[in-house]
C-alpha cells in the first residue's frame, strides 16, 4: 500500500480537458453523419389538429422528416430504475397529444444542422388548444404516490399534542423556484446503427450501463447489441441519467434514415425538454420547550410534475434526520401542471427540504433568544427516526463546532441590523448540511501489465465529479504503484458494469470494486505487491494479469442509517439602496468519512455551494403565465453565478472512515454541499436587515429599501 | 470601389495554418466554421455570447496599435469579418509541452466536467500575453461546476510565475510571444461573396457609402455582437452586409482639450484602455459592461446604433451630453444624442447615412467649478448581465455647492434610454445636499412608467431610479 488516499492529486485526465481533446457526446467525428432538428409545440395545452411537412421535405438538403403520423417505432422500457429507465414515460410522437410549451413534435433530418433547422422552420401546426394549467395557485393537489418504492406520509408520536402544549412555536411557508440544471455543455445524443440491430450511441450519461439495457428495450434488443459511448461528461447534476425523449427519437429514427444522425438541444429546447428542478412550497410548523429541546414537527410539501410522468421533489426525506422529535408528521402532495418534465437536480429533496427546515430553526432560534449552533446541538440525533436505526460514524456536531470556530462565529452579535461596512448592512448565518451515504453495485476489470503500469476499466463515468482520479488513486494505493502509471478507461458500455453516478455514489461504489478488484489482481499473481507481480510476469513472458470484482453493499443496510453531515456559515452583504445582496465570505465543515482526493472534494464542495448561492440569489425559470412558455430559455435569461460572484470559500472536513458504510470508509461528496447554502444566506439576510425572506430566490426587489 | 471584383474565397489562419475557403457562407460563425472542421476542441454552450465556452484568440489592434491576443466568442463572429485575420484556438497553444496556462489550470484542478475549460484556457492565454491575468479575465467564463475558485487559483499562480516545470516553457523562446512581434494586425479591404450572400469590408468612409447607396438592402455590421445573434440562430437573411470594422475614419480616438471623439467602429475595450480616467462614470460602466469577450468586439457606435432601451452607454453619453457625428453621401450632420433616440430600437439615421463618431465634451457649465458625475449598472449578477436599470447622473455645481446644471439619464426605464429633463430643471439653483435630494426623489419615483419584466418588477425600477441617485449623492459626498 502507498499513502495516496487522501492526499491532492490533480486530475488524470486534465491534461485532455485542458488542450481540447478530450471528446463530448457531439463531437465524434462519425462519417456519413446526418443532422436532426426538433420541431416543438407552441401552444402548452391541446392537439396537433394538422401538420403539413411539405414543404419542409422539399427543401435543400433535407432527407426525412418524422411527426406523430410516421413516428417510427419504439416500445416501452420496463422503467423501473433496476434495468432501465427513460426521464419522460411518454414515448416521443406517439400521440397528436400536447402537454407542455415545447414539447417535441417532430424531427427534421438533413445533410447539414443549417438545413434541418431551416426545415423545421418550414413546418405548419394547427393545434386545437385547451387553457393550459399553469398557475401553482389554481392546480389541484393530490398526496403524493410513492417514490421509488418508498411512501412519503410518516407519523410518528402525536403531532396535534405536540404543537398544542408547546412554549414556543414557529409555523411558516417557504417557497423555492423552478431551477434548470444549466450544465454548460447542452444535451446532444449521436446514434449510429450497424444494420438494424445493433446501435452504438455516442451520449453523456450518468449510468452507461443502464444506458444500455434502457436503449436495448426501447429496440426490442438483446443488451449486446447495444454500445453506448460517453467518455466525457460535460456537466449534468442529474439531467443526463437517462434517456430524454430527443434522444429516443434519434435512435429511432436514425434506424429508419440508415444514417449515423445527430440530435444536440438549443438552450431554448433545454428548457422544456431536459428537465428542471420542481419549485416548491413547504409549511413548517416547529414547536419547542422554553430551553430550545423540539417536541414537533410537522413538515408539509407541494411539488408539480409534468402531465407524462410523475416526479416529487421529495423534501421531507431529510425531516427525520436532523433533529430529535418525539411528534414528527410528514406529508408530501402533487399537481400536475402543462409544463416540462422534472427530475433529480443536485440534492433532490436534500436541498429544498433543508432550505425551508433550516430556516425555520433559524426563525425557531430567534424566537428562544438561542444561538442557532447551540439549538443544533441540543437537538441533533442518534439515530434515524424513520427507518429506526443509528448513524454511522456520525460528526455533524463536530462539522458545528469547527465550523463556528473558523468562522469567528462567536463574535456575531445577537441582534438584527447590528453590523455594517462601507454603507452596507453585514449579516452573518449558518444553517446545516446533509445528505444520505449512498452506495450501489459495481464491478471493474483490472489489467497489470509487465512495464509496472495497470488498467482499469469500468462502464462507470466522469460527469466532471473527479471519477477517473477516485478510481487511479485508489488503485494506486492498493497497488502500491504511482498515479500516473494507472490508465483508467470509463464511459464505454463494453466495460464491467460501473453502476450509477448520482446520489454522490460513485466513489462509494467503486472505490471497493477498484480495492476489490486490485487485491484479486495480487492474489491470482500469488504475489504481496504490484512490483512482485510485474517481475513475475516479465520473468514468464505473460503478458498481463487481469481480474475483476464487483462490490455492492450488504447486511450492513440493516443495521446502520448512512448519511453525511455538514455545516455552512455565511457572511453576506446587503445594499439596501438598490437591494443589492452579496455572499462575501463562506466556510463550510463537511462529514464525508474517508476523502479519497482532498482536491477533488474540496472543489466539489466549493462548486456545490456556489450551485447554492445561485439558488439563493438568482435561479428561477419563469413560465409565461398566460401561454406557460418559458420565458427564460437561455443563459443571459436564466442566470447562475458568474466569477464576480464567487466569495472566498474555506472547506474543511471532519470525522473518520465510515468502515461500517465500506472497506474505504467514503461517503462521496457531490451533493451534499448545495443543502442548506440558500437557507444559510436567508438567515445571514436576516441577522443583516431584519428581513426575514422565505421565498426563493432572494432578488433585489425583496431586498430594496 | 463599387465595381471591385467579388472575390468567391476567404483566407484566415488558424493555430498557424492557413485556410482557404471557398463557397463559405459569410455568416456562417466561426465556431460553426471549427465545430464543421471537426476541431471540437472550442466548445458549443449557447451560441449567444453567454458562456465563454466558444472563446478563441484573435490577434488584433489593442490599444498601443500593436498586435495583441484578443479574447472573443467565436459563436458571435461572422466568418467573413476574421478574413486574413490569425486565430488562435485551444487545440493549437501546446507544442508537445502544456501551455503556463494550461499547466496551472491542471494543476489546480480547474476543470471539472471539462466543457468550459477551453474558453477559460484561451481567456487566460489571451490575459497571460497582456500580463492582465486578474479575476476580469475570465469574468465572460461561466462554469457549473467548479465554482471558479480553482479558476482563480490558476490565474494567480500564472501571474506569479509559478505553474511549475511545465510552465517554465518555450525553450529557445515563446512562440507566441515572437509572433506578436512580426503581424500587423491591420485589416485589409475584402469584398466577398458565398452562399449568395455578399460581405463588404471597406476601408474609406466614403466607399462604405457608396455601397450603402448601391446596397439599399445591406445591413451594416460592426462588432456584431447583436447581429451575431441573428446570424447563430439563423433569424435573419443577410444578402448584403457591409462592415465597419476597417473604415480609418471610424477607427479614431482623438482626446481635445474641449472633447474627445470616439469613432464609432473603435472597440468598447480600447475605449476603456485608452480613455481611462477622462470620464469616470465611462469607465464604471464600461468595467459592468457585458465581458471582456464582448467588449473586444462590441463598438460603440453598434451600442447606440441598435437602439436598444436597456443599452448601458446611452445613459452615460446622455448625462454627458454627448453628441452623434453621422454621415451621408450628401454630406455629415451632427446631433445632440438625446435626439438620436426617437421610439422603441428607433433612430434618427436616414437611409443611406452612418455613425462615423461620438463626441464627448469635457467642459463643465460656465458657471461652475466642479463636476460630480458617475454612473450605475443594476444586474442580478456581478458580471456579465444585462441591466434591470442603468443611470447615469452629471451635476455640476457652483463654489456654494449650487446645482447650476444637471443631467440625470437612464436605461431600462422607458422605450429609449431617456433624461429626466423636467427633473433636472428642478435641481437647478438648489443647495447639493440630502434635503434637495429627499425633495427629487419622490418626483423622480413617478418620473417615468418602467415596464415589469423577467429582469424587474415596475415597482422596484421605480425605487431604484429614485435611491440610485441618492446613492450617487451620498457616494460623491463621501458621507458612507
Ligand atoms: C453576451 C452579450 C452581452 C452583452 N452585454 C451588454 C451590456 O452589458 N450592455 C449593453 O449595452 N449591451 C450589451 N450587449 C449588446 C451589444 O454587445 C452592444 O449593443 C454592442 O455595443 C453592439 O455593438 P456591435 O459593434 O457589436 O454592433 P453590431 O451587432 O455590429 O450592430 C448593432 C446594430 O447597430 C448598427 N450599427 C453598428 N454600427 C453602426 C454605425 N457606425 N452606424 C450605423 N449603424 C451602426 C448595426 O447595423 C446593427 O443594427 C451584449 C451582447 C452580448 C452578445
Ligand atoms: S457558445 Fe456560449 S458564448 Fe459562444
Ligand atoms: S468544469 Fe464543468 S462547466 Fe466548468
Amino acid at each position: 500500500m502507498s499513502n495516496v488516499i487522501g492526499t491532492s492529486v490533480s486530475r488524470t485526465e486534465g491534461r485532455a480537458k485542458v488542450t481540447g481533446s478530450a471528446t463530448y457526446s457531439a463531437e465524434h467525428q462519425i462519417s456519413g453523419l446526418v443532422h436532426g432538428y426538433l420541431i416543438t409545440a407552441s401552444v402548452a395545452n391541446g392537439q396537433i389538429r394538422a401538420i403539413d411537412t411539405r414543404e419542409a421535405e422539399k427543401a435543400p438538403g433535407v432527407i426525412a422528416v418524422f411527426t406523430h403520423k410516421n413516428a417510427p417505432k419504439v416500445f416501452m422500457p420496463k422503467n423501473d430504475f433496476m434495468n432501465s429507465k427513460i426521464y419522460e414515460a411518454r414515448l416521443p410522437l406517439s400521440d397528436n397529444q400536447v402537454h407542455y410549451a415545447g414539447q417535441i413534435i417532430g424531427l427534421v433530418v438533413a445533410d447539414t444542422f443549417e438545413r434541418a433547422r431551416h426545415g423545421a422552420h418550414l413546418v405548419k401546426v394547427e393545434y386545437d388548444t385547451q387553457t393550459p394549467l399553469i398557475d401553482a395557485k389554481k392546480v389541484t393537489f393530490k398526496e403524493a404516490p410513492p417514490q421509488f418504492g418508498e411512501e412519503f406520509a410518516f407519523a410518528k408520536g402525536n403531532i396535534a399534542a405536540g404543537l398544542a402544549n408547546a412554549a414556543i412555536k414557529i409555523e411558516a411557508t417557504y417557497t423555492s423556484s423552478t431551477e434548470l440544471h444549466a450544465p454548460i455543455e447542452p444535451h446532444a445524443i449521436i446514434a449510429h446503427w450497424q444494420g438494424a440491430d445493433a446501435l452504438t450511441v455516442y451520449e453523456h450519461t450518468q449510468w452507461v450501463a443502464g444506458a444500455q439495457r434502457t436503449y436495448a428495450e426501447l429496440f426490442a434488443l438483446p443488451a449486446e447489441k447495444v454500445r453506448i459511448v460517453a467518455p466525457y461528461i460535460g456537466g449534468a447534476f442529474g439531467c443526463k441519467a437517462v434517456p430524454w425523449p430527443h434522444a429516443i427519437l434519434c435512435a429511432a429514427v436514425a434506424r429508419q434514415v440508415k444514417r449515423p444522425l445527430k440530435v444536440v438541444l438549443s438552450r431554448r429546447q433545454m428548457t422544456a425538454n431536459a428537465g428542471h428542478r420542481s419549485e416548491t412550497e413547504q409549511m413548517l410548523r416547529l414547536a419547542a420547550t422554553k430551553d430550545g429541546m423540539l417536541t414537533a414537527i410537522a413538515h408539509e410539501v407541494k411539488s408539480y410534475t409534468s402531465p407524462v410522468d410523475v416526479f416529487i421533489e421529495p423534501c421531507t426525506g431529510i425531516t427525520p434526520v436532523m433533529y430529535t422529535v418525539p411528534n414528527l408528521q410528514l406529508k408530501q402532495e402533487l399537481a400536475v401542471m402543462n409544463i416540462g418534465t422534472p427530475t433529480f437536480m443536485r440534492a433532490p429533496g436534500e436541498n429544498p427540504g433543508l432550505w425551508a427546515l433550516e430556516s425555520a430553526m433559524d426563525e425557531l432560534a430567534w424566537a428562544l433568544k438561542m444561538d442557532p449552533v447551540e439549538l443544533r446541538l441540543k437537538n441533533e440525533t442518534r439515530e434515524h427516526q424513520r427507518k429506526g436505526l443509528p448513524f454511522s460514524a456520525k460528526h455533524f456536531a463536530d462539522c458545528l463546532n469547527v465550523g463556528a470556530e473558523r468562522f469567528g462565529w462567536n463574535d456575531r452579535p445577537m441582534q438584527v441590523r447590528s453590523l455594517t461596512r462601507d454603507g452596507k448592512r453585514v449579516g452573518w448565518g449558518m444553517a446545516a448540511a446533509t445528505f444520505p451515504g449512498l452506495r450501489g453495485r459495481a464491478s471493474v476489470k483490472v489489467r497489470l501489465l509487465p512495464d509496472g503500469t495497470a488498467h482499469v476499466l469500468t462502464a462507470a463515468n466522469d460527469m466532471g465529479t473527479g471519477a477517473y482520479t477516485v478510481v487511479a488513486v485508489t488503485a494506486a494505493e492498493v497497488l502500491g504503484i504511482p498515479v500516473e502509471k494507472i490508465r483508467v478507461e470509463m464511459g464505454d458500455s463494453r466495460l464491467p458494469d460501473g453502476g450509477l453516478a448520482g446520489g454522490s455514489q460513485m466513489t462509494a461504489s467503486l472505490a471497493p470494486a477498484v480495492t476489490a478488484a486490485c487485491q484479486e489482481v495480487l492474489k491470482t499473481a500469488n504475489c504481496t505487491t504490484a512490483s512482485e507481480a510485474c517481475a513475475a510476469l516479465r520473468q514468464s513472458g505473460r503478458g498481463a494479469i487481469e481480474a475483476t470484482a464487483s462490490s455492492a453493499p450488504g447486511a450492513e443496510m440493516k443495521k446502520w442509517a448512512f448519511q453525511s453531515w455538514g455545516a455552512h456559515f455565511a457572511e453576506v452583504t446587503v445594499d439596501e439602496e438598490i437591494g443589492r445582496l452579496r455572499v462575501t465570505r463562506w466556510v463550510s465543515v463537511m462529514n464525508i468519512g474517508q476523502v479519497i482526493n482532498a482536491k477533488a472534494a474540496a472543489s466539489q464542495v466549493r462548486g456545490a455551494v456556489i450551485m447554492g448561492i445561485g439558488q439563493a440569489l438568482m435561479e428561477e425559470a419563469h413560465l409565461d403565465p398566460n401561454t406557460g412558455y418559458p420565458v427564460v430559455y437561455d443563459l443571459a435569461t436564466y442566470h447562475f453565478p458568474a466569477h464576480a460572484d464567487t466569495p472566498r470559500i474555506d472547506v474543511a472536513f471532519v470525522g473518520k472512515p465510515d468502515l461500517n458504510f465500506n472497506p474505504i470508509g467514503a461517503r462521496g461528496v457531490g451533493e451534499i454541499g448545495i443543502t442548506g447554502v440558500s437557507a444559510a444566506i436567508a438567515n445571514a439576510v436576516y441577522h443583516a436587515t431584519g428581513k426575514r425572506l422565505r421565498s426563493l430566490p432572494l432578488t433585489p426587489d425583496k431586498l430594496i429599501g | 470601389m463599387t465595381t471591385q471584383r467579388l472575390e468567391n474565397h476567404l483566407t484566415l489562419t488558424i493555430n498557424g495554418e492557413m485556410v482557404r475557403l471557398k463557397e463559405v457562407s459569410p455568416t456562417m460563425t466561426l465556431l460553426q466554421y471549427l465545430q464543421q472542421s471537426g476541431q471540437t476542441g472550442t466548445k458549443e454552450g449557447c451560441g449567444d455570447g453567454d458562456c465563454g465556452a466558444c472563446t478563441v484568440a484573435v490577434i488584433g489592434q489593442g490599444c498601443d496599435r500593436k498586435p495583441h491576443y484578443q479574447a472573443m466568442n467565436s459563436c458571435l463572429i461572422p466568418l467573413a469579418a476574421v478574413a486574413g485575420q490569425e486565430i488562435v484556438t485551444v487545440e493549437g497553444i501546446a507544442n508537445g509541452q502544456l501551455h503556463p496556462v494550461q499547466a496551472a489550470m491542471v494543476q489546480t484542478g480547474g476543470s471539472q466536467c471539462g466543457y468550459c475549460t477551453p474558453g477559460f484556457i484561451i481567456s487566460l492565454f489571451a490575459a497571460y500575453y497582456d500580463r492582465t491575468l486578474e479575476d476580469a479575465a475570465v469574468e465572460g467564463n461561466l462554469c457549473r461546476c467548479t465554482g471558479y475558485l480553482p479558476i482563480r487559483r490558476a490565474a494567480q499562480r500564472v501571474a506569479s510565475g509559478q505553474s511549475g516545470d511545465e510552465g517554465v516553457l518555450h525553450v529557445g523562446g515563446d512562440r507566441f510571444a515572437a509572433k506578436l512581434e512580426h503581424v500587423t494586425p491591420e485589416l485589409s479591404p475584402l469584398s466577398y461573396t458565398g452562399n449568395n450572400q455578399q460581405f463588404y469590408r471597406p476601408t474609406r468612409l466614403s466607399d462604405a457609402l457608396q455601397l450603402l447607396q448601391h446596397h439599399p438592402e445591406s445591413i451594416l455590421v460592426a462588432g456584431a455582437t447583436d447581429l451575431g445573434l441573428e446570424m447563430s440562430h439563423h433569424r435573419q437573411a443577410f444578402p448584403v452586409m457591409i462592415s465597419l470594422e476597417a473604415i480609418a475614419e471610424l477607427q479614431q480616438l482623438e482626446q481635445m482639450a474641449e472633447f474627445v471623439e470616439i469613432g464609432a467602429a473603435v472597440p468598447l475595450s480600447r475605449i476603456e484602455d485608452i480613455l481611462r480616467g477622462v470620464f469616470p462614470s465611462l469607465d464604471e460602466m464600461l468595467h459592468w459592461f457585458a465581458a471582456r469577450q464582448v467588449r473586444n468586439r462590441a463598438t460603440i457606435g453598434g451600442n447606440i446604433g441598435t437602439a436598444s432601451p436597456i443599452g448601458d452607454l446611452p445613459p452615460v453619453l446622455l448625462s454627458l451630453d454627448a453628441e452623434v457625428r453621422i454621415a451621408g453621401l450628401v454630406g455629415e450632420r451632427t446631433i445632440p444624442l438625446a435626439n438620436f433616440f426617437k421610439d422603441y430600437r428607433q433612430t434618427d439615421l436616414q437611409p443611406g447615412e452612418i455613425i462615423v463618431s461620438v463626441i464627448i465634451p469635457k467642459a463643465i457649465a460656465p458657471n461652475a467649478t466642479r463636476r460630480l458625475s458617475q454612473s450605475y449598472k443594476v444586474g442580478k449578477r456581478g458580471t456579465d448581465d444585462i441591466s434591470i436599470v442603468a443611470a447615469a447622473f452629471t451635476i455640476d455645481l457652483d463654489s456654494e455647492d449650487r446645482i447650476v446644471q444637471a443631467r440625470l439619464a437612464y436605461g431600462g426605464v422607458a422605450a429609449t434610454p431617456v433624461r429626466a429633463i423636467a427633473i433636472e430643471q428642478q435641481l437647478i439653483g438648489k443647495p447639493w445636499n440630502m434635503t434637495t435630494i429627499q425633495q427629487i426623489k419622490p418626483l423622480l419615483e413617478t418620473a417615468f412608467t418602467p415596464l415589469t419584466d423577467l429582469r424587474g418588477t415596475a415597482e422596484y425600477r421605480k425605487l431604484l431610479i429614485a435611491n440610485l441617485f441618492e446613492k450617487f449623492f451620498v457616494e460623491t459626498s463621501g458621507l458612507q
